[in-house]
């Protein structure tokens, strides 16, 4: 049996959902509906309720949920379902924000209910139902119950769940929190993963990253991520053996959760509006953590400008990653010439168009170069330099020059055409798991100009808004 | 089997509002048509051929103002799009890869 619920967009009868929750009273002991300026709740505007608990506060009062029930007025009352009565049609808009229910399972007011559309289906039916709407990335998912999405919410000290993360003009749609919450409960994700997947949609929508083509190109762009610092490995990433590859929980559905934020609320959907001629599996979830280099070599976010205590999220539009073999050699320079041969292989789009990418230097390679004196300073140096490629090159290859168009491919004096924008176009990470001698190459999915890197430091849960006052401020982690 | 509730992980369809077609004033004896190529290869030649093709059907000649993109991934700055909507007749605006 399947029933929908019509969406918000009409909000102007009574929604009630009732959790089911019995034996989850650690999550939900108490719950209250919050009244305040903001969120002034009256009883024909409530929205959701939560049930199964011992109490439920409203203003002043203990009651129970029987005794609110009857408070509010509802003519049927059930556990486990969502209610759709017709008899309660208010014949009115409710008023913004009107109908939260917030509840207190830490002494600490945090949102606990839910506003999303409903839909009320058969356990079993679930993944056939999401995969028939267009809601899944191809691959089962955890459905996204009310009670699953109040945890990520918690998770992130949310209180504002309709707060946009950010908004594409145009395609006049936006993700909020609430939504990137639904998709990462799919994903997969543990709730503590939430705040990490929060600081990367943030920085997908830093205009620089250009979102909106970034999902529409023809090329194929995975909305790939790299995350620096402590928190990576509080949440269980991987950065060592395999980060690139299958495992690990954090890494796969922290990645997955932003694929399916662009499907579900971005509108990003394969043959339609994401024109990619092949894609890769990448635009599934190609996510990883760093693995700290070792001294004198700081860590990316440190590289960034954050401080060292700070977990950063770089977003980078992408193709798939190659392994780099380099197994005969412990010269540095050796090693990173032969990177900057495949960085600069002329059937990559970008190649010779000033482009960018993700050099994850492996555990050995990255010894050989700390131990030669070279900086990561260096390092970028000499793959930009080394990646410059002879405008014959590319004509030996088959690969003729842009004229007149948005790539200046134009050669330099000594007949070389700038593969990378600059060197700071190489995203330098260390990563992977001792062996033989790997590295891999990320390469950007577009020349730079079509999209740039953007990182944000993730905030921490609990972690106070700043005080902006009416006049708005720059908010610290924002920095790109 | 039994029931559960989820959450609909989607979002409601933008509202697409109409837009006006723009009043049919009559031509001057040169109009100026815009171009906006986007900035790939051939993009330039292959609307400059549109026009030759119009200049045939209609009997006109145009004046073309071109406009080239920096990137064909980003739009044209409002400026710009002002600029040629003052000056000029017709604008072709879209050209796909």
């Amino acid at each position: 049996m399947i029933s929908t619920i019509p969406k918000r967009s009409a909000p102007t009868r009574l929604r009630v959902l009732l959790l089911n929750t019995p034996g989850s009273r650690e999550c939900h002991p108490v719950c209250r509906i919050w009244e305040s300026q903001r969120h002034t709740i009256e009883t024909h505007t409530l929205d959701v309720l939560i049930s199964g608990i011992d109490a439920i506060q409203t203003g002043d009062q203990n009651s129970t949920s029987s005794q609110v029930t009857s408070q509010l007025s509802f003519d049927r009352i059930e556990h486990g379902g969502a209610v759709w009565n017709s008899s309660m049609h208010t014949g009115a808009e409710p008023a913004t924000n009107a109908g939260r229910v917030f509840c207190q399972p830490n002494g600490r007011l945090m949102y606990c209910g839910v506003m999303g559309a409903l839909l009320e289906l058969e356990s079993d039916d679930v993944n056939e139902e999401f995969f028939d709407r267009g809601w899944t990335d191809g691959l089962p998912v955890v459905p996204p119950t009310p009670e699953r999405l109040a945890a990520m919410l918690a998770a992130a000290n949310v209180d504002d769940p309709e707060m946009l993360i950010g908004f594409l003009a145009v395609r006049d749609r936006g993700v909020n929190l609430e939504q990137a919450a639904v998709n990462a409960v799919m994903a997969g994700c543990r709730p503590e993963s939430f705040p990490i997947v929060v600081a990367a949609l943030e920085a997908m929508f830093d205009p620089a990253f250009n979102l909106n083509t970034v999902l529409t190109s023809t090329g194929g762009a995975a909305l790939s991520l790299v995350v620096s610092g402590p928190l990576a490995a509080e949440v269980g990433m991987n950065g060592r053996h395999n980060c690139l590859g299958h495992g690990n929980r954090a890494n796969l559905t922290i990645g997955r959760a932003l694929r399916l934020v662009a499907t579900n609320a971005l509108g990003s959907v394969p043959g339609v509006s994401d024109a990619s001629s092949f894609g890769h599996p990448g635009k599934i979830s190609q996510c990883f953590a760093e693995d700290p280099p070792p001294a004198p070599w700081e860590p990316l976010s440190v590289r960034l400008g954050y401080s060292a205590d700070d977990t950063v999220v770089t977003v980078v539009a992408a193709e798939a990653p190659h392994q780099l073999a380099q197994q005969l050699t412990g010269d540095p320079e050796e090693i990173l010439r032969s990177f900057a041969h495949s960085v600069r292989h002329p059937t990559w789009f970008s190649t010779g168009k000033g482009g960018h990418g993700v050099l994850i230097l492996g555990p050995e390679h990255t010894s050989f170069c700390v131990a030669a004196g070279m900086s990561q300073e260096d390092v970028r140096e000499h793959i930009f330099e080394a990646a410059r490629i002879d405008a014959a090159e590319l004509n030996a290859a088959g690969v003729g020059l842009e004229v007149d168009s948005q790539h200046d491919m134009t050669p330099a004096a000594d007949g070389k055409i700038d593969t990378l924008a600059s060197p700071d176009s190489v995203l330098l990470v260390t990563a992977g798991g001792e062996g033989a001698g790997w590295s891999a190459w990320i390469p950007g999915w577009a020349p730079e100009r079509h999209s740039h890197r953007a990182s944000r430091r993730v905030r921490p849960t609990g972690e106070a808004l700043p005080d902006c006052g009416p006049d708005g401020c720059i908010v610290p982690w924002m920095q790109s | 089997m039994s029931l559960i509730t989820i959450v609909r992980p989607d979002a409601d369809e933008p509202d697409v509002a109409k837009v006006p077609l723009a009043a049919r004033a009559t031509l001057p004896d040169r109009p100026v048509i815009g171009l906006i190529a986007n900035g790939k290869p051939h993009a330039s030649e292959m609307l400059h051929e549109l026009v030759a093709e119009l200049e045939a059907r209609t009997g006109r000649s145009f004046e073309v103002d071109l406009l080239q993109k920096p990137s064909a991934g980003r739009s044209i700055e409002l400026g710009e799009a002002q600029r040629m909507a003052a000056r000029c007749h017709l604008v072709i605006s879209g050209l796909g890869d």
